[in-house]
C-alpha cells in the first residue's frame, strides 16, 4: 500500500473512531437531560 | 452476492428501520419531530448533516463521472466544504438566533407570508422530485449489483423502511439513526478504496498513467471541457444555496442546541467530507486506469464491487452495500422529513385561518411524512420511463435554487431596504433565466448545466434591487425588527457559550480572516485556470485548507 492510500485509511479510521465514540458521549449526555427534565415537570 | 451478503443487507435494514420506530417515544410535540427539540450536539450535528448530504450519487454517479472525466469532478464535493464552513460561520448562526424551522418561514420574517407559501410549495415539489431521484438511484444500482432485476421489489424495500421511521420518528429518528448510518457509510467507503487503489497498482502509479492518457484525467482545475473551471465556479455557487438555503441541510442544523453549536456542526461537516471525497473519486479513477473502457458512468463503480471487493471475503460485499445503503437511506429520510416540515409549517399552517394545535400539528405532519414517500414512489416510478434521471433534476435544482439563495441570504440578510416585490421579481425572472438558458443550449445540455446557475444567480442580483427601487418601501418594520434581533451584537438569552457575528478574541479574528483570505485565493485559483492549470489547482487547493482550518479555529475561539 503506498504512503498516500495509507494517509487516506488513517485519516478515514480516525474520523470513524472519533465519530464512533463522541456522538454515543452526546446522546447519553441528552437523553439523560431529557429523562431529568421529565422527572421535574411530573 | 453470496447468502451472507444478502443477509447483511436485509438485517441492516430490519434494524434501521426497528431502530427508527424505538425513538417515536422522544416525540412529544412539533418541534421534537421538526428539528429534534433543538438538543443536537456538534458532532451529532456533523453526523446528521455529512451522512444527508452524501448519498449513493456520491459513491456510484460521482465515483462513475471521474471513471469518465476525471479528477475534476472532486469540486462538486469540496465547493460544498467551503460553502458549509462560510455558511457555518457567517448564515446559519444568524438563522439559529430566530429559532425557524425553514427556510420560508425565514421569508415570512423577512418579506411577506405569501412569498412563505409560495417557496413551501416550491420546496416541497423540489425536493419530491429529488427524493424519487434518490429512490430510482438506490432500486437501479442495486440491480446491477446484485444481479436481482425487479425494480419494484428494490422500491419497495428502500422506501418501506424509510418511509416508516420517517412518518413515525421524525426529525429525532433521523439524527439518530443518521449517526450510525454515517459511520457504516464511511466503514463501506474504507474497504472500497484501498481495493480500489490496490487495483490500479497505487495512487502514484495511477495519477502517472492517467496523466499519459489523457492530462485532463489529472488536472484539477481544467481550463476547458464539461468539468472546467466554469463548471467549478458554478459549483461553488450552487454550494452556497445548498449550504444556505437547502431545506434539508439547513433544518438538521436548525437543530442544534444553540448558533455556535450549528455553527460547529457545518464546519466539522465541510472538513471532514474534504478527505471522504477520496473515497469514492480514486476508486472511479482506478477503474479507469485498470477497469474496462468504454462502461457507462454508472456502471464503473458497481463493476468494482461486484468483481473486487466480493473478492476480499466473504461478507465484504454484504458489509460495502450495508454502508451504501446507509448513505442512500439518511439522505431520503431527511429530505421526507423536510417536505413533511415544509408541507406542514409553511403550506398547511399558513393557509390555516387559525393556529393548530399542537396534537394537530402532529397528526398533519405524519401525513404529509407518508405523502411525500407516496410522491416519492411515484416520481421515482416515473424515472424509470423518462432516463436520464440525473440530468432532470440538476436542470431543476439550478433553475430556482440560485435565485432563492439570493433572495433570502445575498439581500434577505444583508440590505435592509429589500421589500418583498423586489424578492419575488428576482427569485421569478432569475429562474425564468435559467429556464431560457436549457432552452438555448437544449442540444448542449453540459454547457447549459455550467452557465445556467451563473446567469439565474447574476439576474436574481440585478432584478431584485431595480424592483425594490421602483417599487414602495416596505412600510412595516418587519425586516428591521428581524435583523436588528439578529445582527452584531445580539446573542441569544441564557446562552453560556454564545457566537457573535464579528469575532472577540484575536485568535477568532485570526481565524475568520483566514477563511476570507482563503476563499479570495480559491477564487482568484479557479480564475486562472485558462492562464495556467497548475497555479490554478495549487491556488484553489490552498484556498481550500485555509477556508477549513480558518472554519475550526473561528468556531472553537470567542
Amino acid at each position: 500500500m503506498d504512503w498516500i492510500t495509507m494517509s487516506v485509511e488513517i485519516v478515514g479510521l480516525i474520523i470513524l473512531v472519533i465519530w464512533t465514540f463522541i456522538p454515543i458521549q452526546e446522546f447519553k449526555a441528552i437523553f439523560a437531560r431529557l429523562r431529568s427534565q421529565h422527572r421535574e415537570s411530573e | 452476492m453470496t447468502p451472507l451478503d444478502y443477509g447483511l443487507v436485509l438485517g441492516f435494514l430490519l434494524f434501521m428501520a426497528l431502530a427508527g420506530l424505538a425513538v417515536s417515544r422522544l416525540i412529544k410535540d412539533s418541534d421534537d419531530f421538526f428539528v429534534a427539540g433543538r438538543e443536537l450536539t456538534p458532532f451529532i450535528l456533523c453526523a446528521t448533516i455529512t451522512a444527508t448530504n452524501l448519498s449513493m450519487f456520491h459513491f456510484v454517479g460521482m465515483g462513475g463521472t471521474a471513471y469518465k472525466d476525471g479528477v475534476s469532478i472532486i469540486w462538486q464535493n469540496w465547493t460544498g466544504c467551503m460553502a458549509l464552513v462560510l455558511s457555518g460561520i457567517f448564515v446559519l448562526p444568524l438563522m439559529r438566533r430566530l429559532k425557524i424551522r425553514s427556510i420560508p418561514e425565514f421569508l415570512e420574517l423577512r418579506y411577506t407570508r405569501g412569498l412563505r407559501t409560495l417557496a413551501g410549495l416550491f420546496w416541497g415539489v423540489r425536493l419530491s422530485i429529488y427524493l424519487g431521484l434518490l429512490l430510482y438511484i438506490a432500486s437501479t444500482a442495486a440491480i446491477v449489483i446484485t444481479g436481482w432485476h425487479s425494480y419494484a421489489a428494490w422500491l419497495a424495500i428502500f422506501s418501506l423502511v424509510s418511509i416508516l421511521y420517517s412518518v413515525v420518528g421524525g426529525a429525532w429518528a433521523v439524527a439518530i439513526m443518521d449517526s450510525v448510518q454515517f459511520v457504516v457509510m464511511l466503514a463501506g467507503g474504507l474497504i472500497i478504496f484501498p481495493v480500489a487503489m490496490h487495483l490500479a497498482g497505487g495512487i502514484p502509479a495511477m495519477w502517472h498513467r492517467l496523466s499519459e492518457v489523457s492530462p485532463q484525467y489529472t488536472t484539477l482545475v481544467p481550463a476547458t471541457g464539461n468539468f472546467s473551471w466554469l463548471f467549478v465556479t458554478s459549483m461553488m455557487l450552487l454550494g452556497f444555496k445548498f449550504a444556505t438555503v437547502d431545506q434539508s441541510i439547513l433544518q438538521r442544523a436548525f437543530g442544534a442546541r444553540s448558533p455556535r453549536v450549528g455553527a460547529k456542526g457545518m464546519v466539522l461537516s465541510g472538513l471532514i467530507t474534504t478527505p471522504m471525497a477520496f473515497l469514492w473519486i480514486f476508486p472511479g479513477l482506478a477503474v479507469a486506469k485498470a477497469g474496462p473502457v468504454n462502461m457507462k458512468t454508472d456502471e464503473a463503480i458497481p463493476w468494482l464491487l461486484r468483481t473486487h471487493v466480493s473478492a476480499v471475503c466473504v461478507g465484504a460485499l454484504g458489509f460495502v452495500l450495508c454502508g451504501l445503503v446507509a448513505a442512500q437511506i439518511s439522505t431520503i429520510t431527511a429530505d421526507v422529513n423536510s417536505v413533511a416540515t415544509v408541507l406542514t409549517s409553511d403550506v398547511y399552517r399558513t393557509l390555516k385561518r387559525r393556529e393548530p394545535t399542537q396534537r394537530e400539528l402532529l397528526r398533519v405532519v405524519r401525513y404529509t411524512s407518508l405523502l411525500s414517500g407516496v410522491l416519492m414512489l411515484l416520481v421515482a416510478w416515473m424515472f424509470q420511463y423518462i432516463g436520464n434521471a440525473v440530468k432532470l433534476n440538476n436542470i431543476i435544482v439550478s433553475i430556482l435554487d440560485m435565485p432563492l439563495f439570493v433572495v433570502t441570504v445575498v439581500y434577505g440578510l444583508w440590505w435592509r431596504r429589500t421589500n418583498w416585490q423586489g424578492a419575488l421579481a428576482g427569485f421569478l425572472l432569475g429562474g425564468i433565466a435559467s429556464g431560457i438558458c436549457y432552452a438555448m443550449y437544449w442540444d448542449n445540455i453540459d454547457h447549459a448545466r455550467q452557465i445556467a446557475p451563473i446567469v439565474s444567480t447574476l439576474t436574481a442580483l440585478i432584478v431584485t434591487p431595480i424592483v425594490t427601487l421602483l417599487t414602495p418601501p416596505d412600510r412595516t418594520d418587519r425586516a428591521a425588527t428581524m435583523l436588528s434581533s439578529i445582527g452584531r451584537g445580539n446573542v441569544d438569552e441564557g446562552d453560556a457559550d454564545p457566537f457573535h457575528l464579528v469575532p472577540h478574541s484575536a485568535i477568532g479574528k485570526a481565524g475568520a480572516i483566514a477563511v476570507i483570505v482563503g476563499f479570495v485565493l480559491f477564487i482568484t485559483g479557479v480564475v486562472c485556470a485558462p492562464l495556467s492549470t497548475a497555479t490554478a489547482g495549487t491556488l484553489a487547493v490552498a484556498g481550500l485548507l485555509a477556508v477549513l482550518i480558518g472554519g475550526v479555529v473561528r468556531v472553537y475561539s470567542m
